[in-house]
């Protein structure tokens, strides 16, 4: 059975495509014949395979993807010398300059009026006026250089905006390391800027830099994200516990999952009620074990600070202080004490238990995407 | 050149783009400048240079990172980029090797699909040892049991065939946790992260 004919035609159609683009131009020769076997390979795993995942991985172990663009490259150039040449049979620097400025102006029509290309397109105004001007193909290289507008199609300005909307993204979301590292990266690049001879950044030499920094800060990433994930298991462990008390447990879907008859109910409330105690101390050592952190110590930690203050904590401040309350009683073979279980029961009562806010937090990433891709 | 004079990089492409900007100013007319540069092969010597230069770059900054794999790249394309004579081998050598460490990079990836674990390993921890009433050990045993058996399931149907699609003779090595470029990213102690490989061995059936 063959891979699910939208899937192979999303991965194989650009190469169909080149395929066609060389036919239309009538290009032919030994590597045009191997760039069509090559599909062909590719075309006849996606018959005979029925895995995607493993239809993708033959690809990339067998490198058929990279040998197709190989010879691809190598249809293009051929045909690009010939085009190239002028009557005598040597390459024109006319000819050059006629396909390079088209190149450009082609370019232009498909940047315009896109957030990234209007950043690019006073670059490349400026290299066809360069090119008009009357000065030689090789001179206009050398130009090109010279005014650092090579880095500027490269894209650099755009490559600026991109590192700064990584940062405002991450101040948005209040993702304190990342923000840290993403205003390394920016420093980074602004520094390169200022040293560099024509006053932008190398590219390569900003994605070395880049590599590293973020190599630095993973750890660190990984680690914020550990203690946030133990913690808000936790807390959740006593809402559950307190909640299997209260009146409304049989009809909650924590309890009552699909499918579940009444007595699996009754055994399920059963289960959190007498075994939550246990797990939770389990849950404190390996919390300890691993951090080093105490329950107490989780409300004064910079994690859990920052998760409030970026109104993506679970619980209204009534619950959470009752969850708070809630933790001495959490021992193995005991029962919380009635007012507990009261309040508890009226917070749910009265739709009190979660954070307000946090819902609202829907609206805010709407705004932020609306504001850089648009109106959704 | 002048793009390169200063540069901590490009020290190589600086000089090759010195001999370029020489054969171009001695010449007298094109036809010597283009005698000037065919016959140096200084065209191909320019592609070269670059390459060398970022390839080094490359390398020197995977192994300060202690990237070991991921700087393996750079060493093959270095051992035999002086091979090319053409600028379509210089991108020829480039991309085969590149394309082959870059399976050989998401193999070594593999790796980090034991910190993934991680959670499922303390749900189990938490579910054997916890201090609970007599009438459920045998139930949170039972059930302990069949996360197991879905773990070591997982394992041998999903998790082994996918990553054996990348490389054939692939098993987990547990050797390859404590290699820095993974270790670092594990934000556990050590004497955690051995607990953890134990309950990882039994909750996937590695032996």
């Amino acid at each position: 059975m063959a891979i699910d004919k939208a899937m192979s035609d999303a991965m194989l159609g650009t190469f169909r495509n080149m395929v066609q683009e060389c036919k239309d131009k009538n290009l032919s020769g030994e590597e045009f014949n191997k760039m069509v076997e090559t599909l062909q390979k590719m075309e006849q795993y996606a018959e005979e395979m029925d895995d995607f995942a493993a239809f993708n991985a033959k690809l990339s172990t067998e490198g058929l993807m990279n040998t197709f663009s190989q010879y691809y490259g190598e249809v293009l150039a051929n045909a690009a010398k010939e085009e190239y040449k002028s009557e005598d049979g040597e390459i024109s620097d006319d000819k050059l300059m006629e396909n390079t400025l088209g190149a450009y102006e082609d370019s232009l029509k498909s940047l315009k009026g896109t957030e990234q290309g209007e950043k690019i397109i006073p670059a490349i105004e400026k290299v066809l006026e360069l090119g008009r001007s009357g000065i030689s193909y090789p001179e206009f290289l050398t130009e090109i250089v010279i005014k650092g507008l090579d880095r500027a199609l490269e894209g650099q300005v755009a490559m600026r905006d991109g590192i700064v909307e990584d940062l405002e993204w991450a101040k948005d979301s209040m993702l304190p390391v990342e923000v840290k590292m993403h205003e390394e990266i920016l420093k980074a690049f602004d520094d390169s800027a200022v040293s560099s001879p024509f006053g932008l950044p190398d590219s390569f030499e900003h994605q070395l830099k880049r590599i590293e920094i973020e190599w630095k800060y993973k750890p660190e990433i990984n680690k914020w994200h550990a203690v946030i994930s133990r913690w808000q298991y936790m807390l959740e462990m006593f809402y559950d516990w307190l909640d299997a008390y209260c009146s409304f447990a049989p009809y909650d879907e924590r309890w009552r999952t699909p499918g579940a008859s009444e007595a699996q109910v009754k055994k399920n409330i059963k289960f959190t009620k007498e075994c939550s105690p246990g797990f939770f101390k389990e849950r404190e050592r390996i919390f300890f074990e691993s951090f080093g952190l105490k329950w107490e110590d989780i409300f004064e930690h910079e994690t859990f600070i920052n998760e409030r203050k970026a109104n993506r904590f679970e619980y209204s401040d009534e619950r959470f202080d009752l969850i708070k309350r809630t933790y001495e009683h959490c021992k193995p073979f005991n029962d919380p004490p009635e007012e507990l279980i009261d309040e508890a029961e009226k917070l749910h009562d009265e739709k009190r238990t979660h954070n307000p806010v946090r819902y609202k937090m829907g609206d805010k990433a709407k705004m932020e995407y609306e504001k850089h891709f648009g109106k959704i | 050149m002048k793009k390169y004079e200063k540069s901590k990089i490009y020290h190589r492409s600086y000089e090759t783009e010195k001999a370029l900007y020489e054969a171009i100013s001695s010449a007298s007319d094109l036809n010597e400048f283009k005698a000037n540069i065919e016959e140096g092969n200084l065209a191909v010597k320019n592609a070269i240079a670059l390459t060398k230069d970022k390839e080094i770059a490359f390398k020197e900054l995977y192994d300060k990172l202690k990237e070991s794999v991921r700087a393996k790249s750079s060493e093959e394309i270095l051992e035999k980029i002086d091979e090319a004579k053409t600028d379509q081998d210089v991108v020829n050598i480039v991309t085969n090797i590149d394309q082959k460490n870059s399976v050989i990079i998401a193999v070594d990836l593999f790796t980090d699909e034991f910190y993934g674990d991680f959670k499922v390993l303390e749900d189990i921890e938490v579910w054997e040892n916890a201090e609970v009433p007599d009438e459920w050990k045998d139930e949170i045993h039972e059930s302990v049991q069949r996360d197991i058996e879905k773990g070591r399931k997982d394992w041998q149907e999903s998790v082994l065939p996918n990553n054996r699609n990348w490389d054939p003779n692939w098993n987990f090595n547990y050797d390859l946790i404590w290699e820095e470029r993974h270790r670092r990213l594990i934000p556990f102690s050590d004497e955690i992260v051995k607990k953890r490989i134990e309950q990882h061995k039994n909750y996937r059936g590695i032996n």
